[in-house]
């Protein structure tokens, strides 16, 4: 069975960008692109929009940037550790933060890795395939659904 | 001077006898001295008289008083009736060859008087009884009626009585009584510190004390009993004792004697040694003139001097007046009890106070009521300032109150506690000030918070000026990447010229984000051990020192107490510019030294690069300023602004030397410590 990722990020240029990269990296691994923290949220629930994932699993990791509106990433973080369903899914923050704060709150909150992101598409791709590499080819994973 | 009790009969004109009387007086008045003069008992006082008997018995029954004549034996010759009656004895008596001394135990024992006190008597007559001598007693009969008995013995040594009825003075005092009270007033006159005179109605001088000499001495030669006043007074003018300048003698002694002749109000007068005389004269109801003349010398000098001790302390007090009413506080003084003392006008111009009502003697709480009642402040606020009064003079220690008045004036009050517990009070308006304080203030605040907006909008802009940028650094990325080999060349150098100036922007938003971090991410002052810092930065500046073939020399530096990380861009960009700017051909010299100077660490960077001309010198340390083009010495133009801005952080001041195509030395001075920004 294959994992999904999700990549949350408000920044549609940025989707474009990374999901760029994901193609480049040759990820097989099928990527959702939610907008803000409410629509992850929505995502991970299978609510709203998302509604016809019903029957598909739980995605294997979240890239999740920090600065979104409506809810922002580390609302969204704060949430989804609290959420019995949802706590063990490994997330990866990719924000343009560089903030000391930052990287200790989301770190205090169980993130799994945080990455600021890289300037260059260069910089990008070799972050995307890091992830990848690391993330579906290296680390075992919890089981996507109880 | 005979000092014995000899009696001097001397003939003063056709009229009068005058008897001068030198008295010895006991003890210490032995040296007093006191002339006067007897008025005449009548007018039968010739030196010889010779008279046949008819004359003699018409004189003596035509008599109207007792008369007795006796010869140089003191044998009765002849006598009247009232003679034998005024002696208490029988008219008809046959008293002829009787002796004066006899009678007068007779005459004595008639009126029951002790046998002593006769003997007195008979004594006296024998002592007075010489050829021209005489005198006149009072004697008491039983039914107290006064008999005044006059004895005068003629040259010849025939003595004449005469008796007769007298209305008495002083009562039961007789003639003795009254010799007596004059030894006293002798004495008394003698011993008196004032000069003593008595003249009488014909201004003749009948009576004056020893001071009174003394304290003429210019005419002491002819004070006499008997001469008169204007006698006396023309001698003295004459003698120049009362010169007045451009005043006739003549004119002086005319008011003098008018003078006398009326007295009025004492009046002082200097003698010619320069004495001050109080001159004091007063007519009696019998028209005799009673002076007193006393020596205010000592006075008149203390006088002039409290005079001249009061006038200065007036100059003073006008100084201090003067000072207190120009001076542009208010000022007051109260005493330990809180009551004013003294308050200048404009104290009571500040609080539109009535000097009717604050006047010395009110107490401050009256004063504090009255004020509350012109809605200068509340009840409340004037008993607070009392309180606060009462408490600061115990503890004796300067309190400064500022007052806000109804009217919006602002009043600062300086309680200054005296040594007796009093207090000083100064009281400025400080409404002005206070205004330009509030103004400052609020000025201070408003640049503070335009400072911290710029400083927010370099950090938001900077950060928010990465993101658009990031994506056209990616995009242009991309288009290069799956589209260069599409595009014909001149499309690749349009590319590579937009990636170019996208990386260049992003250069210049990094350094102004990291410029504006110097005041909204700097961090406390730590101990720093240069020696060390400057170590890092040579080793993260290494690659370029060894590209530029660059010598770098550290001398021994101080430590210091700052911001480690702006310290260590502080030394980056100094000696980074120093390797920037160097000259073609010529490899950089560099040397870093600092040493401790007046309390202050100054550090110098030196090079031998291009320098600069120091016209220019204010402009190298404003952000994005640049001395050289682009192409000729990379640079977004932060670095010596960064410098500038972490010294100005840190208190201190940063000062640059340039020597076009020698060199430029940076001096940055810093504190010895900052414990904070």
């Amino acid at each position: 069975m294959t994992l999904r990722l999700v990549v949350a990020d408000d920044d549609a240029d940025d989707r474009m960008l990374i999901s760029e990269a994901l193609e480049e990296s040759k990820l097989r691994n099928p990527v959702d692109f939610c907008e803000d923290g409410v629509d992850l949220l929505e995502y991970l629930r299978r609510e709203g929009r998302w509604e016809h994932l019903k029957n598909e699993q739980l995605p294997g990791l979240i890239l999740l940037d920090l600065n979104m509106p409506r809810m922002d990433g580390r609302t969204a973080l704060e949430t989804i550790r609290a959420d019995q369903a949802l706590k063990r899914i490994p997330i990866v923050i990719l924000t343009t933060s560089k903030s000391e704060e930052d990287i200790i709150r989301t770190y205090n909150t169980g993130v799994n890795s945080f990455i600021t992101k890289p300037v260059t598409f260069d910089g990008l791709m070799d972050v995307v395939a890091a992830v990848k590499q690391y993330w579906f080819e290296i680390v075992a994973l919890p089981p996507s659904s109880d | 001077m005979n000092k014995s009790n000899a009696v001097r009969v001397e003939t003063v004109g056709t009229a009068q006898v005058t008897v001068s009387r030198r008295v010895a007086a006991p003890g210490n008045m032995a040296n007093a001295e006191t002339g006067y003069l007897l008025p005449k008992s009548g007018k039968d006082n010739p030196a010889d008289l010779v008279v046949d008997e008819a004359s003699l018995g018409n004189i003596l029954s035509g008599a109207g008083a007792g008369l007795a004549l006796f010869d140089n034996k003191f044998r009765l010759v002849a006598s009247n009736a009232p003679y034998a009656e005024l002696c208490g004895l029988a008219p008809d008596a046959s008293l002829v060859g009787i002796t004066l001394m006899d009678l007068i135990r007779m005459a004595s024992r008639a009126r029951g008087t002790s046998s002593d006190e006769v003997e007195v008597q008979v004594d006296r007559a024998m002592e007075n009884l010489r050829p021209g001598g005489s005198y006149t007693m009072v004697h008491e009969r039983l039914d107290g009626s006064l008999i005044e008995v006059r004895r005068a013995c003629l040259t010849n040594g025939s003595v004449v009585e005469t008796l007769r009825e007298t209305e008495g003075h002083q009562g039961v005092v007789g003639h003795q009584i009254a010799d007596m009270a004059r030894e006293r007033l002798d004495q008394a006159l003698s011993a008196m510190s004032d000069g003593f005179t008595l003249w009488d109605r014909e201004d003749r001088l009948v009576m004056y004390n020893r001071r009174f000499v003394d304290l003429n001495p210019g005419i002491a030669d002819i004070i006499t009993p008997g001469i008169t006043y204007k006698q006396m007074k023309s001698r003295a003018v004459a003698r120049g004792l009362h010169d007045v300048d451009g005043v006739e003698r003549q004119e002086v002694l005319d008011y003098l004697l008018c003078q006398h002749a009326n007295p009025t109000e004492p009046h002082e007068m200097q003698l010619a040694d320069g004495r001050w005389i109080l001159v004091s004269e007063r007519k009696m109801p019998d028209g005799s003139t009673v002076g007193t003349r006393t020596d205010v010398t000592e006075l008149k000098r203390r006088e002039l001097e409290l005079k001249r001790a009061t006038e200065k302390i007036n100059a003073k007090s006008l100084h201090l007046d003067t000072a207190l009413e120009n001076m542009t506080q208010g000022l007051c003084m109260f005493d330990a009890g809180n009551r004013l003392i003294v308050a200048n006008q404009r104290y009571l111009d500040l609080y539109g106070f009535s000097a009717d009502v604050v006047k010395p003697g009110a107490t401050l709480r009256e004063i504090l009521t009255y004020s509350v009642s012109l809605g200068n402040y509340t009840p409340e606020e004037a008993e607070v300032a009392l309180e606060q009064r009462e408490a600061r003079s115990t503890l004796m220690e300067r309190s400064t109150v500022k007052q806000r008045l109804k009217d919006g004036r602002v009043i600062a009050v300086m309680n200054e506690p005296m040594a007796d517990g009093g207090t000083i009070a100064t009281y400025t308006d400080i409404t002005e000030s206070e205004r330009q304080a509030r103004e400052l203030e609020s000025y201070n605040a408003k640049l503070e918070a335009s400072n911290r907006e710029l400083q927010d909008f370099a950090y938001v802009a900077s950060h928010d000026l990465q993101e658009p940028l990031r994506k056209i650094e990616a995009f242009g990325d991309r288009l290069q990447r799956k589209h260069g080999d599409d595009l014909p060349e001149q499309g690749q150098m349009y590319i590579d010229r937009m990636q170019d100036a996208a990386g260049r922007m992003r250069r210049l938003i990094n350094d102004l984000l990291s410029y504006s971090r110097i005041t909204t991410k700097g961090k406390d002052p730590v101990d720093i051990n240069t020696d060390e810092l400057l170590a890092g930065v040579l080793n993260d500046l290494s690659v370029r020192i060894e590209e530029t073939n660059a010598t770098v020399t550290v001398g021994d530096l101080p430590n210091l107490m700052a911001d480690e990380t702006q310290m260590r861009q502080l030394f980056q960009n100094l000696i980074g510019n120093a390797l920037k700017f160097s000259r073609p051909g010529v490899d950089p010299a560099i040397s870093v030294t600092g040493e401790e100077e007046n309390g202050q660490l100054v550090f110098k960077i030196a090079d031998n690069g291009i320098g600069f001309e120091n016209r220019f010198k204010d402009q190298i340390f404003t952000i994005f300023q640049r001395l050289h083009g682009r192409l000729e010495y990379e640079g977004t133009g932060v670095g010596l602004a960064t410098v500038r801005k972490i010294v100005e952080r840190h208190n201190g001041t940063i000062d640059a030397d340039g020597r076009p195509n020698e060199g430029a030395t940076f001096i940055v001075t810093l504190p010895l410590g900052n414990e904070e920004f």
